[in-house]
């Protein structure tokens, strides 16, 4: 287990943890953040604007929204590093598999729930009907977070289990 | 062709997890599309309204303006002013008085946003109303509001809108609809005219008015803020924030446009 959790593991995931936590803070405001990178303004009005929008997260999530973002986006960093090890290992070895992630995506859409009204779900034309849900669409969230959950730990039995063993049962000889 | 090998039972279950996750967010594309193309979805028979696309609205749906990036054209319709008329900027903000983010930022931004930008003369505050079809008491309130200015202009409009984001908890009914009056006394309203006002629901055409322009501007939730410099038509170019930002986001965007 402790050769799987090393520095390199760590960094990775708290990297893509990142870069997640910082997406999903700017899909609120994405056409505001596009026009901002990409427009013709002052170097220092995009740096101060860019970061007054991160700040947005203390301000325009709830405590728990902000927390499964957290954690969504933690679980997410720890996924794909451990995938992407898994699949170099794979590759070593000559197998190819492909796999499907798509609890991520869910996260993503149901944590960006920083307004009334859902804006990244409104993206979808979704934001009415999961606010009728009973815990206002946060549902996504737990969701993904126990899908992202499972993985992980699939992911980890999986990359653990690579030694070959001799079952008790058959004898050698 | 790429050999699919399953060697390990949990490599299997980690396919089938994740598929079944991929298939959900396909599920949630293609009823994505259906709110697009119709507008609107039948819920079920728990009360729930069918016409939900829109916040409740049930005009057609289109793209929303300003999604590009570009500056979105907004006006101020005949909604009440907050500070000098004549203010370089104009800040239009679609809220709803059920909306906790609305309420958080009523209490945490407005006030400072208030005192350097409006006070000053340098911003003037158009209240529009976007109350959302699942925050029950907001229409109400919204309607409340817009018979106090009835009586008592844009001045008593924004008295009637502090008080009640004060004293609201939000998400819904977070005011007892029968504290309406008792605010309007509280600030010196003719309670019976109020009322009046209130029953008749005369004020219904103005929310609605305000509600259907929100969609058209492409302001989904709440609140949504459009900040852009002041024109004589009273239609600006304005920048798109969403949600309940903080300080710094409005006073960058802000001193941009006063920069102009």
């Amino acid at each position: 287990m402790a050769s799987l959790f090393t520095y390199k593991f760590v960094v990775a995931s708290v990297a893509i943890a990142t870069v997640y936590v910082v997406v999903t803070i700017y899909l609120m405001n994405y056409s505001l953040v596009t026009s901002t990178i990409l427009g013709d303004f002052p170097l220092g009005y995009k740096e101060k604007l860019l970061l007054a929008l991160l700040g947005g997260m203390w301000t325009a999530m709830t405590r728990q929204a902000l927390s499964l973002l957290v954690i969504t986006s933690l679980l997410t960093g720890a996924n794909v590093t451990l995938l992407v090890s898994r699949l170099r290992d794979l590759k070593n070895q000559g197998k190819v598999r492909i796999v499907i992630g798509g609890s991520s995506l869910l996260g993503m859409i149901g944590s960006g729930c920083a307004a009334c009204g859902l804006p990244i779900l409104a993206l979808l034309g979704l934001g009415g009907s999961v606010a009728y849900l009973p815990l206002g669409g946060m549902e996504l969230s737990y969701l993904s977070a126990l899908l992202l959950m499972f993985s992980f730990f699939i992911l980890v039995r999986s990359s653990l289990n690579q030694s070959c063993t001799v079952s008790p049962q058959k004898p050698l000889l | 062709m790429n050999k699919f090998v399953f060697e390990e039972w949990s490599t299997v279950v980690q396919v089938i997890t994740n598929s079944v996750t991929a298939i959900a967010v396909a599920a949630i594309a293609v009823i994505a599309v259906l709110f697009w193309r119709t507008g609107s979805l039948t819920v079920g028979s728990a009360g729930v309204p069918t016409a939900i696309a829109n916040n409740g609205n049930t005009a057609p749906t289109q793209p929303a303006p300003g999604d590009n990036g570009a500056p979105v054209k907004v006006s101020v319709d005949d909604d009440a002013v907050l500070g000098d008329k004549n203010a370089k900027v104009t800040l239009i903000d679609f809220s709803d008085y059920e909306c906790p983010f609305c309420k958080r930022h009523f209490t945490d931004t407005y006030p400072q946003l208030k005192k350097d930008f409006i006070d000053t003369g340098k911003v003037k505050m158009v209240y529009r109303d976007l109350p959302l079809s699942f925050h029950q008491n907001a229409p109400k309130e919204a309607q409340a509001a817009e018979c106090a200015r009835k009586q008592g202009g844009d001045s008593v409009y924004y008295k009637y809108h502090d008080q009640i984001f004060t004293k609201t908890t939000s998400n819904g009914t977070g005011l007892a609809l029968d504290q309406l009056p008792v605010i309007a006394k509280d600030i010196g309203l003719n309670v019976t005219k109020f009322q009046t006002c209130l029953d008749s629901g005369e004020t219904k055409a103005e929310v609605d008015k305000d509600l259907a322009d929100a969609a058209k501007y492409g302001a989904s939730g709440t609140p949504t803020f459009f900040i852009g410099k002041s024109t004589s038509t009273g239609e600006i170019d304005a920048v798109k924030l969403v949600g309940a930002q903080p300080y710094a986001a409005f006073k960058t965007i802000i001193d941009q446009e006063l920069s102009k």
